[in-house]
């Protein structure tokens, strides 16, 4: 009899032979043999193949899929999410020139330098 | 201008990953990329390495541009399958020069708000490409890295596409 643990990992290393791209997405809980899949992928195909994928393994007793489509995020938020990231750069900046006061300066442009030839 | 990605070509490029695996994917489109657009590639490299688990990154960046070529590769409703100009579709092939012209535009206006500007110009015209774009970066420690990298690829492909369509005139 193979252990809860033992089958967890063997449903994640099948999972990731199933969906290479979007395994890290499903989590795998196993409770006495029985595999429960969690998590949000984007596509249907993914949460039917990974069901489908857990379900082949001769170990799990019964697969029960909770795994649910992700919403789309609206514009609004993803706008916010990227000012939001502009604001903790420049406070991790800020506390940065406070802690060594005679450091460079300014953070790198990094999309400057990307662009830059 | 850029071909607009809709939901079925997200999911058709989604299922190639996961069907042959990001690593193989991302060679054939990094191969793609050194051939018709060197520049890209260097700037995606770049990113990918700056902000952090570069071979993570390159599927991100790979999955965008791919996005952009199938959509590209689609044939429209109606159009013969043959004799068709969509066939040879590629996308615009970014110039040194144009990247150039983005360097000034980021000095002029700064990171922020060229990230700002571009991000609306995502939002407006390629909504689909700006979803997988903050799908993927919400999943990276540097959200705000990784989204910058991808408006860069953006701004360079959406300038060379307008300078081309000017120059034909």
């Amino acid at each position: 009899m193979r252990s809860d643990a033992d089958i967890k990992r063997e449903a994640e290393a099948q999972l990731k032979r199933a969906l290479p791209l979007s395994h890290a997405l499903i989590g795998v809980r196993v409770d006495n043999g029985a595999a429960t899949l969690e998590g949000a992928v984007q596509w249907s195909y993914q949460r039917v193949r990974a069901q489908s994928a857990v379900a082949r393994l001769s170990c799990v007793v019964g697969v029960s899929s909770q795994i649910t489509l992700s919403p789309k995020a609206p514009p609004h938020e993803i706008r916010a999410a990227v000012e939001s990231a502009f604001r903790r750069r420049d406070a991790l900046d800020s506390a940065r020139s406070v802690q060594t006061p005679y450091s460079a300066g300014n953070r790198k442009d990094n999309v400057r330098s990307w662009a830059q030839r | 201008m850029l071909p607009r990605v809709d939901e079925v070509t997200c999911e058709q490029v989604a299922r190639e990953f996961d069907d042959r695996g990001p690593g193989v994917c991302v060679a054939r489109i990094s191969g793609e990329m050194q051939r018709s657009n060197p520049e890209i590639l260097d700037m995606a490299l770049r990113c990918a390495r700056d902000v952090g688990k570069p071979e993570e990154v390159m599927v991100g960046m790979c999955m965008f541009y791919s996005l952009l070529l199938t959509q590209g590769l689609r044939l429209p409703k109606g159009t013969p399958a043959t004799g068709s100009g969509s066939l040879q579709f590629s996308l615009p092939h970014v110039r040194a020069h144009t990247r150039d012209v983005i360097v000034v535009q980021i000095e002029r206006d700064g990171s922020e708000i060229f990230t700002q500007q571009w991000l609306s110009s995502l939002e407006l015209d390629n909504p689909q490409l700006l979803q997988m774009a903050h799908l993927f970066a919400s999943r990276h420690a540097d959200y705000l890295g990784i989204m910058q990298g991808f408006v860069l690829l953006y701004a360079c492909l959406e300038s060379e596409a307008r300078a081309e369509q000017s120059r034909l005139h």
